[in-house]
């Protein structure tokens, strides 16, 4: 018992005191890893015919849907939020710093993203990171010298202010793992299948979509759990905005 | 030949490598297969290092893969005695 609980203690400090170190060095094989997995890819194909169609199928899909989350993204009324924007003196964010993803579920069993820019390329704690499209997954919470920790919205347990797109109802939603959500709303609350959920600043960027309502009759709250617009398992590339 | 050093190696890669679901189902096999692997402790704290988000209470370093992992041996140890002394009869 005494041993195991002083290795527990040695490695504790080691490993804790090394953090940085282990992601700096890991860093090279996943770089290396992804870039093997695209070219392996290409490879093959020509060996099969018909499934280099599956794979022109699979990633027309992507694409696809890209196109359709980019367009679930976009602000209710465009002219109104550039307007009120501008009275606010906040311009609309369109830039940010392009990042690759590195490693990410389920890798991971945490809803953790890491990603190949860190201090080195002036990422700093807190900056929002955020879908190519648009939708907010998270915020960057460790920073290395080139990579970053990025820890999800979706996180168990991670509250998160937001606004319920067709009431303007403000929610907090709780992170629940692997990309879901799960808010709890007043049970008179109009909330559907479909509906948005946006991040509660004023750029109102999605966070999640709803999936499901429970409630019981005896209830005064219905449980609505809803899911993060994107699927973790194939985030490629991210935004890192300050 | 020991297959203790060369399972840890195997599953410090697929640590790297390999989708969660694996290398934990793994350690614990491991963890139930050798006796006292007390390298499952180091291994769970690789996992937290790489993965996890900074630990900054007490409660949420309860439930880190290190501290899970020394508390699964330690359910363990009592465990596996057990069988042995019933296999042994």
């Amino acid at each position: 018992m005494l041993f195991l609980l002083g290795v527990l203690a040695f490695g504790v400090l080691v490993f804790y005191l090394m953090n940085g170190v282990f992601i700096s060095a890991a860093a090279p094989l996943w770089r290396m890893e992804n870039g093997l997995s695209g070219v392996w890819a290409g490879a093959t194909e020509i060996w099969r015919s018909r499934q280099s169609l599956v794979s022109e199928n699979v990633s027309l899909k992507e694409r696809l849907s890209s196109l359709e989350l980019e367009l679930a993204a976009r602000p209710p009324a465009p002219e109104e939020n550039g307007a009120w924007l501008a009275l606010l003196n906040r311009e609309a964010q369109s830039d940010g710093l392009v990042a690759g993803v590195l490693v990410r579920p389920p890798r991971t069993p945490y809803d953790i993203l890491i990603i190949d820019a860190g201090e080195d390329d002036g990422v700093a704690a807190g900056a929002t990171v955020a879908l190519p499209e648009g939708p907010v997954l998270g915020v960057v919470s460790e920073v290395y010298g080139g990579t970053s920790k990025v820890k999800l919205f979706s996180s168990a347990g991670e509250e998160t202010s937001a606004v319920l797109e067709r009431s303007g109802l403000p929610v907090i939603l709780e992170g629940s793992g692997g990309g879901n959500f799960r808010v709890a709303v007043p049970r008179e609350t109009w909330v559907e299948k479909g509906d948005r959920i946006l991040s509660a600043d004023v750029f109102a960027r999605l966070l999640a979509v709803v999936e499901e309502i429970n409630v019981e009759p005896t209830d005064s709250f219905k449980e609505v759990l809803s899911r993060g617009p994107a699927n973790l398992f194939n985030i490629r590339f991210v935004v890192i905005r300050p | 030949m020991s297959y203790r050093p060369i399972t840890t190696i195997l599953l410090v890669v697929s640590i790297f490598f390999l989708p969660y679901w694996f290398y934990i189902s793994a350690l614990v096999v491991a963890m139930a297969a050798f006796p006292l692997y007390w390298e499952s402790i180091l291994l769970g704290l690789l996992i937290d290092v790489l993965y996890g988000e900074r630990i900054d209470s007490f409660s949420a370093f309860l439930f880190s893969a290190g501290f899970l992992a020394l508390a699964g041996l330690l359910i363990l140890l009592p465990l596996r005695a057990r069988l042995r002394s019933h296999a042994s009869h």
